[in-house]
């Protein structure tokens, strides 16, 4: 982490609890060092009760070279001052990963890219069209796909058949996945991702040269600017989706507006995820307090003792309506932006607690993040 | 040394009673440890800078289970001496213990 205090404010923060002067203090603390500097040098370790052990490691004489030059030098063996904690701060400290496990990987890769596009397929479309772009998914992924485009059209009417108004969510549908698969980015997939805009494309003027009625003439249109320029169309659709889903939300959030808030004053040592786990009974619903508290809190990872935060209050926490869930989703959508500016390695796994929460947010998100991320998010 | 030699030396060289200095010296490093744990380092003069590092997601082998492992993310506390520390003790062969 990047943050610091200063030792000027440890020594206020000390003086403080221990109701000594801050001059006291500050003495005591220079004594302090000066015993484990003397310590060291006498017996090579002091040990301080529930806090760490500072020791002098002898590093043996080694060959190196001189980094600017390239020549070979000697390093003298020397001592080599070191910090070991013990068990109560190495906890304390990772109190936020705690509870989390090693776990087996037992799926390979292949599996994983064969699901990824699935999420936000199927919070848009209806289910008959997320199955049908699953089984276009499942085309893609093989080598051979130009080859057989012969079962797919049948497949298609079929669909267009039952219900003709589902036409033109079919195709929106279809060219968002090609914007989702093009976002992803990888060029593992440029491949994949070339030869499937290809396969639509072609799959499209066949289509419409079989069923030439209704809806052609836009369709059409669509189909030539599909393989013409990508960037109008997505534009479109960015501009369709989110209004369609914000509707969406509002009436579902509508029943249950009132979320009521209840003023925290954070303590010494706590951390969203304690607060969360004292309130909620659940760690990982941290991110609900930290959208409630953006202006007072810049950094998710670092809370000032003293200051009060509101904490948004849940009737039950087991069982999260959807709005609340979309609410989470935020959440952890602002912790994701938050870490891509600061700790942009990270930030994937938020994302992917997005999609885990609120798939539809995450289709929501899917123009404004990170496009690996995003093809991280999708594929867990 | 250990953590009562320790308060010994430090009671004589602060002239307080060893009780009160031991609980002086618990509420400083419990106040560390509460800095540390809330994310945020401290560097103490002449003796160096403690700061919290985040050890990120890995994929590890087990040669247990024959397979992959995601090992998950661990906040760790590091230490760098200061110069002045660090060269002080350089050479002082302390076999011992």
């Amino acid at each position: 982490m990047s943050e610091k205090i200063t030792f000027k404010q440890l020594i206020e923060h000390i003086s403080s609890q221990s109701e000594q002067s801050q001059n006291s203090t500050n003495s005591f603390l220079h004594e302090l060092v000066q015993i484990i500097e003397s310590g060291l040098q006498d017996s090579g370790s002091v040990s301080i009760s529930e806090f760490g052990k500072f020791e002098l490691r002898w590093m043996n004489e080694r060959a190196g070279r001189n980094p600017q030059t390239g020549e070979k030098i000697t390093i003298p063996g020397q001592n080599k001052v070191v910090f070991k904690p013990y068990k109560a701060l190495r906890e304390n400290v990772n109190r936020p990963y705690a509870n989390m496990k090693s776990r087996i990987l037992e799926e390979e890769n292949s599996d994983v890219k064969e699901d990824s596009s699935k999420p936000p397929v199927v919070n848009t479309g209806t289910p008959k069209s997320s199955q049908e772009d699953n089984n276009l998914i499942v085309e893609r992924s093989k080598p051979a796909q130009k080859s057989k485009p012969a079962p797919k059209p049948t497949q298609k009417k079929n669909i267009t058949k039952s219900n003709p108004f589902e036409t033109v969510r079919a195709q929106k549908d279809d060219v968002e996945l090609i914007e989702s698969v093009q976002d992803s980015g990888d060029f593992k997939w440029s491949y994949a991702a070339a030869s499937f805009i290809v396969m639509i494309a072609i799959l499209a003027i066949i289509f419409f040269m079989m069923r030439p009625d209704t809806t052609t003439q836009t369709a059409s249109d669509t189909s030539s600017e599909n393989t013409i320029s990508q960037t109008d169309l997505t534009a479109q659709i960015g501009t369709l989706e989110p209004a369609e889903s914000i509707t969406e939300t509002a009436s579902a959030s509508s029943g249950e507006e009132s979320v009521e808030f209840m003023d925290y004053q954070v303590a010494p040592g706590e951390s969203l995820w304690s607060i969360a786990e004292d309130v909620y009974g659940d760690p990982y619903l941290w991110p609900l307090i930290f959208s409630a508290n953006n202006n007072d809190i810049s950094n998710p990872n670092v809370l000032t003792s003293g200051i009060n935060i509101e904490v948004p209050e849940l009737s039950d926490s087991d069982n999260l309506s959807q709005p609340q869930l979309d609410q989470l989703a935020e959440g952890y959508l602002s912790v994701y932006e938050w870490t891509q500016s600061n700790n942009p390695e990270q930030a994937k796994y938020f994302l992917w607690a997005v999609g885990n929460f609120s798939p539809d947010i995450l289709a929501q998100a899917s123009n404004r993040v990170n496009s690996n991320d995003l093809a991280f998010a999708e594929n867990r | 040394m250990k953590y009562s030699e320790l308060i010994d030396q430090l009671a004589d060289a602060v002239d307080l009673p060893k009780n009160k200095t031991k609980s002086l010296l618990e509420e400083t490093t419990s106040i560390l440890s509460d800095e540390l744990s809330s994310g945020k380092g401290v560097s103490i003069p002449n003796l160096g800078t403690l700061t919290v590092k985040v050890n990120d997601i890995k994929k590890v082998y087990s040669p247990h289970h024959k397979k992959y492992m995601m090992v998950p993310p661990k906040r760790v506390v590091e230490f760098s001496p200061s110069t002045n520390l660090k060269d002080k003790l350089k050479f002082v062969r302390s076999e011992d213990e």
